[in-house]
């Protein structure tokens, strides 16, 4: 497993299904203790994880702020912010966790056949600096929006 | 001639923005009728007439996949249109897809257009304008 090109594949993917369905550039942000996201309460975040099976087997969890979350979901339906209910958040967090997950691994090998799990939301139980520390094995990146930031991980199993 | 059409996908969001698509291809849409898994498709197509599935391909209980071998199986069934909409991007995967006979084929994230072409395709291109019978003037934000 070529993790530079997996974590190339990572970027493309979150980029290019934020860009083409709900129109919102990404910037890459350096990981840093003092970042946005890393000072958001657990609370106050969404997280989604999606468990893949192939040539190569792990675990993907995206995670952003509740607002950022409720603001996505609203333009993806077309929806008044006001009229956005958690349904449809966690249904729209798991759908682009789906499309993020399978756009990479197809960018990574378009031969190699992986068996996507289904997304499942999920509650963070340990500080997010723990997700997301770059000591770790684990693939992390941090992005920013015009509104807030967000980020992937991806843990090899 | 309006078309029946059955959305299915696990996930809503999803469903509601495929309905959308489709209503405004330009295409003459009579019913559309949505399902969670194919187990769902499967009920609705015993009891309704559908002249197209649109279908995610990973779901619980039952894949797009599973339906769409179980639609190719059905004598009444089996001509039915059958167009897979999903993250699956593996060119094996495609061929599958296409071997157990879908009509077509769209890989997510997706604009509006690549699902309209492929519907042009598939149906032949809409005799005319905006014909759906359900008026649709919500947005389509992407």
């Amino acid at each position: 497993m070529d993790s530079r090109a997996l974590k190339n594949a990572m970027k493309v993917s979150i980029s290019e299904v934020l860009e083409t369905m709900f129109f919102m550039p990404l910037e890459e942000a350096e990981i840093k203790m003092d970042s946005a996201l890393l000072q958001t309460p657990l609370n106050k975040l969404a997280c989604a994880r999606l468990i893949f099976q192939g040539p190569f087997s792990g675990e993907v969890i995206f995670l952003l702020p509740h607002t950022l979350a409720y603001s996505l979901t609203a333009d993806f339906m077309g929806q008044d912010p006001n009229e956005t209910g958690p349904e449809d958040m966690e249904g729209t967090l798991k759908e682009l966790l789906n499309m993020i997950c399978g756009k990479m691994l197809s960018l990574y090998d378009s031969k190699a056949v992986f068996k996507l799990g289904i997304p499942e939301k999920i509650n963070l139980a340990e500080p997010l600096h723990n997700f997301l520390n770059t000591e770790n094995d684990a693939i992390n990146l941090i992005f920013d929006t015009m509104e807030e930031q967000l980020a992937l991980h991806l843990a090899l199993r | 001639m309006a078309f029946n059409v059955l959305i299915v996908d696990d996930s809503s969001p999803m469903r509601a923005i495929i309905r959308k698509t489709v209503k405004i291809s330009g295409f003459s849409i009579g019913e559309c009728y949505e399902a969670s898994n194919g187990q769902e498709a499967i009920d609705i197509l015993k009891d309704h007439w559908v002249d197209l599935v649109i279908t995610d391909y990973n779901m619980p209980e039952m894949t797009g996949m599973e339906l769409l071998t179980h639609m190719k199986k059905d004598e009444l069934l089996s001509a039915v249109p059958v167009v897979i909409v999903t993250t699956e991007g593996s060119e094996r995967m495609v061929d599958e897809f296409m071997k157990n006979g879908a009509a077509g084929y769209i890989q997510k994230p997706f604009v509006p257009e690549d699902l309209k072409e492929k519907l042009n395709n598939i149906m032949g291109e809409p005799e005319d304008g905006f014909k759906s019978t359900e008026e649709c003037d919500e947005g389509l934000d992407f």
